[in-house]
């Protein structure tokens, strides 16, 4: 793979991130009325940065370092059980405010990512153009 | 993987769930005045019991337990009893003259038509969020 879309590989496992959250969110919702239903929630899995997709050069200092190719960052989630849940009368944990929130804060990350990546592909656009527009 | 298309699944499998629970809820409505059923006893309110189903190809993210569809497991039958009136003369009274009515309290049925009718919008909202993503999806570029 050529380096000129290595900036673009983070971002779509961002968007994969979001997506996927977004799934795990709407199962929540879609399980509202399920007894005994524990809502799940996506974690970023650790050292797994999405800053690491906006730093567009990152230079290795040192031989022991780890790459930073930020084409090399992939973007996993850990699927976990919601903290600080409280039961409902049936035994279902799920609170439609709190997945709402998270919802629509995801739905805003994702199409933050998106337009990001966006922008990027309209840099190379540009540069590919001559500058021309 | 999951995709905008799996969001969709799972929020339509809550929304075929919450319309079934409506169904349930019209069924209690129509009958509350039901004396005699199939098996000749008094008709008894019906709940949907909802239950987890798993999506047909989970995969990507690691973790013990993926997301799932919801689905109706069975219609369980109210076990409470019903209101019993004393009318000798009513073709469905017991030997000691008592009609039993079902256990039906409209109030009840009118909270969980609520409910249902809030969680269906809830499931809709979702489907809108899924596909605003996606369409910023499609102006990427």
């Amino acid at each position: 793979m050529s380096d000129l879309f290595q900036n673009i590989a983070p971002f779509s496992q961002a968007l994969g991130f979001h997506m996927e959250r977004q799934n795990v969110l709407s199962s929540n919702v879609a399980h509202i009325d399920t007894p005994g239903y524990k809502p799940m929630d996506v974690d970023r899995v650790e050292s797994q940065d999405f800053g690491q997709a906006l730093s567009v050069a990152m230079t290795r200092t040192q031989a022991g370092h780890q790459t930073g190719a930020s084409g090399s960052a992939v973007t996993q989630g850990r699927v976990h059980v919601s903290p600080d849940l409280q039961a409902g009368l049936d035994g279902n944990f799920v609170s439609l405010d709190v997945e709402a929130t998270k919802l629509a804060e995801n739905q805003l990350r994702y199409e933050v990512v998106s337009t990001l990546t966006g922008t990027q592909l309209k840099q190379l656009a540009y540069a590919a153009n001559d500058g021309r527009g | 993987m999951l995709g905008a298309f799996s969001a969709m699944d799972i929020a339509a499998s809550g929304l075929t769930a919450q319309r079934t629970r409506m169904n349930t809820i019209a069924s209690n409505l129509a009958n509350a005045r039901t004396t005699k059923t199939e098996d000749g006893t008094a008709y008894r309110r019906i709940d949907p019991l909802f239950t987890t189903v798993a999506l047909d190809n989970q995969g990507g993210i690691t973790g013990e337990r993926g997301v799932s569809k919801v689905g109706v497991e069975r219609l369980v039958r109210d076990p409470r009893q019903g209101m019993m009136v004393h009318d000798p003369d009513h073709p469905d009274a017991d030997a000691k003259g008592y009609v039993e009515y079902p256990n039906i309290e409209v109030v009840e049925e009118m909270v969980n038509m609520i409910t249902a009718s809030r969680a269906y919008e809830a499931g809709v909202s979702t489907i809108e969020s899924v596909k605003a993503m996606a369409h910023s999806a499609l102006e990427i570029g």
